[in-house]
């Protein structure tokens, strides 16, 4: 005769990788940044790729850009300053 | 170098200590040393810099202006970096030059009438090759 286990009983095996909802919110997340990105002014923002995605040091940027070494660390220091704060207003609201 | 001048320096050359100029950066590896609350500026600045580069990729985000930025610099800064079209036109041109030179040497090779010193219909006929007109 074929006994039956209580299942019902039994809870749910804890599931510890990251669900397709977590990836979506961190999709979400990483929007919003770009969005930010977007909005700050134009040389900042060139600055701020130049140095991230294009991994250009200060001295690169400036001849770059076409101004000083001073100019682009005044450019990147706004711009990072101003995104580190959007980012944290943002992480603040979530 | 106090904690302020540190987040400034942070602001101005990022969370990666070695593209800062070399003394400000001995400095600061002194402080994070000695101060847990500079070292976790630095850790939060590197999590700061590391979404930002999570959100600026894939490349199309951003990469028409970079790309403009880069096609404006001095053709000595371009010259270095990998370029296909010039790979394609290097191996376009070694193409034609191999074509060029094979032709050149199956010219040189073919036998004509006057070297043979017999003529042709003579050997097309010895080979089978002739048209006799069924005359045989």
């Amino acid at each position: 005769m074929r006994r039956w286990l209580p299942f019902e009983d039994v809870a749910d095996p804890v599931d510890e990788t990251p669900s397709a909802l977590d990836a979506l919110s961190d999709r979400d997340r990483l929007a919003e940044v770009r969005k930010m990105i977007l909005t700050l002014p134009e040389k900042p923002r060139l600055a701020l790729l130049l140095a991230v995605q294009g991994e250009q040091s200060n001295a690169e940027i400036a001849s770059i850009l076409g101004v000083s070494e001073g100019a682009a660390e005044q450019l990147l220091v706004r711009a990072r300053r101003r995104l580190r704060a959007l980012v944290a207003d943002q992480e603040v609201a979530a | 170098m106090t904690r302020e001048d540190f987040s400034e320096a942070l602001l101005s050359f990022g969370a990666d200590l070695g593209r800062w100029p070399q003394a400000k950066a001995e400095a600061a590896r002194q402080l994070i040393s000695a101060d847990a609350v500079a070292a976790k500026m630095l850790a939060d600045f590197g999590a700061f810099e590391r979404t930002i580069a999570e959100a600026v990729q894939p490349p199309p985000f951003g990469a028409s202006e970079i790309g403009a930025v880069i096609a404006a610099l001095p053709e000595a800064k371009r010259a270095s970096r990998f370029s296909p079209g010039l790979w394609l036109a290097g191996a376009a041109g070694m193409s034609l030059l191999s074509f060029i030179g094979g032709f050149l040497m199956m010219q040189a090779s073919l036998v004509t009438q006057d070297q043979l010193g017999v003529p042709l219909s003579l050997i097309a006929l010895a080979t089978g090759n002739a048209d006799i007109g069924g005359l045989l």
